[in-house]
């Protein structure tokens, strides 16, 4: 460069051959994203969506009828195995624990039969059939135990007799129908 | 605008989307589009502080952004842009103590690599030693092409401020070159 306020050709082009460009480090552009995100100017990244082919989504059906499946297995061994405990802790336990548990499981009973009477008259008959089947059984067992706890119960020893006195009236009904009750 | 390539859409709908519904993919397109020439000229001004210069390039595309509704597109994106980039700039110059200048040469050194361009070399050291207000004229004018008047608009100064500071400016890289031409013969 010479000592004039213009430029030589030579000073231009050296001037003009400096770069107008240059990348920054990719890592810029990330943070500037981010901290765009972070001041709710850029929209949050969409999450990652993928559409199955035709077979993915039979896979995906199967998979999803075996966890089902194995969902519903899980279920009813957790039932089996709490009423199996249940049935243990009456035979353990003495006099006094097992009267608490004769209180306990009486209320679940009628609460549970107070749940399916709620449905009465909204269910089909066919649907309540096993509920009332299993508490008739349920009341009749109960009954039993009460007799041999103490024979001279008049409410247990009625109820006996008045259940007798009906299965003999339903005895072809009975025999047509088997009764579907299963005890855990 | 998902079915057409975004490098093919114009800063303005680019700008629309980023400012209306956030869009990631068309700020990434602007930011690529504009971040180079706007990097080069930031880190340019800032005398080659690298680190001062993602700084501001980050917090001009913040400031652009937030102000993109505002832009009434009388001039291009870029220009808008750099222009807020050169604010920032500046407010960074007056706000920090220049770096020494040997760690500035050591970084120049390690940036501008090939031999054959030690001419260029020279000229960007220089440039990066000149006091910021010089520097920034000068750059303003002789790199970047702006106008005396148009100088005067973007720094706040009289037209005739900055041409007494680019005659200087250009006279400080004379010197500059001169002395380290002399040094290399020597």
């Amino acid at each position: 460069m010479h000592d004039q306020d213009e430029l030589t050709p030579e000073e231009r082009a050296a001037l003009e051959s400096l770069p107008r460009e240059r990348e920054p480090e990719r890592p810029l552009e990330e943070r500037i994203v981010r901290a765009l995100r972070a001041q709710g100017l850029l929209a949050p990244p969409v999450p990652f969506r993928l559409v199955p082919p035709a077979m993915a989504w039979l896979a995906a059906a199967a998979a999803l009828v075996v966890v089902f499946a194995g969902g519903m297995g899980l279920g009813a061994w957790l039932e089996a195995r709490h009423t199996t405990q249940v049935v243990l802790d009456m035979h353990q336990r003495d006099a006094a624990a097992a009267a608490a548990l004769v209180q306990r499981t009486g209320s679940a009973y009628v609460s549970a039969l107070s749940a399916l009477a709620s449905f009465s008259g909204r269910a089909r008959p066919q649907e309540l059939q096993s509920g009332r089947e299993a508490a008739v059984s349920a009341l009749q067992a109960a009954a039993n135990q009460t007799v041999r706890l103490v024979p001279e119960e008049p409410i247990a020893v009625d109820i006996l007799q008045g259940m007798a006195r009906a299965a003999r009236g339903d005895t072809l009904e009975a025999a047509a129908e088997p009764r579907r009750v299963v005890w855990f | 605008m998902r079915r057409m390539p975004l490098s093919s859409v114009d800063d303005r709908s680019l700008a629309d989307a980023v400012s209306g519904s956030g869009d990631e993919r068309a700020f990434r397109e602007l930011y690529r589009r504009h971040t180079p020439a706007l990097y080069q000229l930031v880190l340019r001004m800032l005398g080659g502080m690298t680190a001062d210069a993602e700084d501001v390039v980050q917090e001009t595309w913040i400031r652009a952004v937030r102000q993109l509704t505002k832009f009434r597109w009388e001039s291009s994106l870029r220009t808008w842009v750099s222009a807020i980039g050169l604010n920032l700039a500046r407010e960074t110059l007056r706000r920090r103590a220049r770096t020494r200048t040997e760690e500035l040469d050591k970084r120049l050194e390690l940036r501008v690599a090939p031999v054959r361009d030690g001419e260029r070399i020279d000229l960007e050291r220089a440039i990066a030693r000149l006091p910021n207000g010089y520097r920034t004229v000068l750059v303003l004018h002789d790199v970047e092409g702006y106008t005396h008047e148009e100088i005067s608009r973007q720094l706040q100064i009289a037209v005739g401020t900055s041409k007494s500071q680019l005659f200087d400016a250009r006279r400080a890289v004379r010197s500059l070159l001169q002395s380290r031409s002399e040094a290399s013969h020597a």
